[in-house]
């Protein structure tokens, strides 16, 4: 598929061993693959920088007569180039602001995606269509369907964006592509105190510079992973938190 | 003998009227025909998805198309994303509206379209809304879907299914993004043939 845009997808993960690897494959395969590839990891344990070095080819370096991977490698997959690196524990946010600050030049399009998730084939051509069709687009999400542990594959379907809907609850998730022309309006990219669900308060901030297109079908797949009760409780927290930021600043 | 003179403005107005014969042609309309109307029903008109793509179309077909007119109704009245180009109107203006087809577009404002005298309720479903929402009380959600006068259309192929499936009835059309053209003629052709 021909186009003049330049995409470049942004993951940052935090011990996702298990599903970085067919993450990363999704963006560099299908109709219209990424034009660059950046993964953050946010001081994994579980061997997540280790699969991500295996999967790109990195040798292990010395420095200062102390062996081991390296901190930032720059590989190939598919033809797609990627970056990797990685940093001390912080949030996803900010590991997500540092990723999107070392390659933006010539950028046109961000994609950013959960490590648990992977792209469907047409996810990218069908953004692209539609960034190309509607102007007014800021962001661009869609629909997926859930893979669940005991092997059930649901299919979710979202609402269409509503500025009023989007502040009652978060419809969406980490999977979708942004205009990099929103940066300056936004002033900041992801919020770095939150601990989490920082791709809701950043979600809120774009539906006040553009429209977020919503594509009713399933252009991503997610993996589901049992959350125990202090994680919905400190989700529901801050999902309030992002609506009180939201209020605060509209009210200003 | 002379030759008659060619009257200039008299072949220009016969090629404008080709012209405007042609555009209409295009909604199923003939020039001679009534004036169309279609009213629309809006949960509000604050931005959206579904608004925004909603407004600009109409806005769109408006400029183009002199044989056919449209009515906005509201449920909330509140500043709109996009000034629309015809008139807005409150729900409870409703029960004013007579003969001409209504486009409705959620399942709140097909109940309260159903209210009206409106002879054909397109209901345009552009989200799945009853899904995981048990606020929807099961009667008017049939309602809303399989009232005689309601004709479903969807926006996805997908929804299709889930719509059909899910209410046992037959979808007559899938139109993407809103698009009001689309929505026209096949409200337009639906009622010349007297469905």
């Amino acid at each position: 598929m021909q186009d003049k845009e330049k995409v470049s997808i942004i993951i940052a993960t935090h011990n996702n061993a298990k599903t970085v690897k067919r993450a990363v494959e999704s963006v560099t395969k299908g109709v219209r693959p990424a034009d660059w590839v950046i993964v953050g990891d946010n001081d994994s344990s579980d061997g997540t920088y280790d699969t991500l070095c295996d999967l790109l080819g990195a040798k292990q370096v010395t420095i200062d007569d102390k062996t081991g991977l390296p901190p930032e490698f720059d590989g190939e997959l598919n033809g797609v180039p990627i970056k990797i690196f990685r940093k001390q524990l912080s949030t996803i946010g900010h590991t997500t602001n540092i990723a999107l600050q070392m390659h933006w030049q010539g950028i046109s399009i961000f994609g950013f995606m959960d490590p648990t998730s992977f792209y469907a084939p047409d996810k990218i051509s069908q953004a692209i269509r539609v960034f190309h069709q509607h102007p007014s687009v800021a962001c661009v999400v869609s629909d997926c369907d859930n893979h669940h542990s005991d092997g059930r594959t649901e299919r979710v379907f979202r609402n269409s964006f509503d500025a009023q809907r989007l502040l009652a609850n978060y419809e969406y998730d980490r999977n979708f592509l942004v205009r990099t022309q929103i940066f300056p309006k936004l002033k900041q990219g992801f919020n770095e105190q939150m601990q989490i669900r920082e791709d809701y308060e950043f979600l809120l901030r774009v539906s006040e510079v553009g429209l977020i297109y919503h594509i009713p079908a399933p252009l991503h797949h997610n993996t589901i992973i049992e959350s125990d009760e202090a994680l919905k409780q400190s989700i529901i927290q801050h999902e309030m938190g992002a609506r009180q930021l939201t209020t605060q600043r509209r009210s200003s | 003998m002379a030759k008659k003179k060619k009257n200039v403005k008299h072949t220009e107005a016969v090629c404008r009227k080709v012209d405007a014969a042609a555009e209409m042609s295009k909604l199923g309309l003939k020039l001679e025909d009534d004036l169309a109307i279609i009213g629309f029903v809006f949960n509000h008109l604050a931005i959206s998805h579904l608004t925004y793509l909603g407004l600009n179309s109409i806005n769109q077909v408006c400029r183009t198309y002199a044989g056919l007119d449209f009515c906005i109704f509201t449920q909330h009245l509140m500043a709109s994303c996009i000034p629309p180009l015809c008139p807005v109107f409150s729900v409870s203006d409703l029960s004013r509206w007579h003969y001409y087809p209504l486009i409705t577009t959620s399942i709140g404002t097909t109940i309260e379209a159903l209210a009206s005298n409106a002879p054909v309720i397109y209901h345009y479903v552009f989200d799945l809304e009853f899904i995981d929402k048990p606020h929807f009380e099961s009667s008017d959600l049939k309602l809303a879907f399989c009232d005689p006068r309601v004709r479903v259309i969807v926006r996805h192929e997908s929804h299709k299914d889930v719509v059909e499936t899910e209410f046992g009835i037959k979808v007559c059309g899938i139109i993407p993004d809103c698009n009001v053209e689309e929505l026209a003629k096949l409200v337009l052709t639906e009622m010349k043939n007297g469905n």
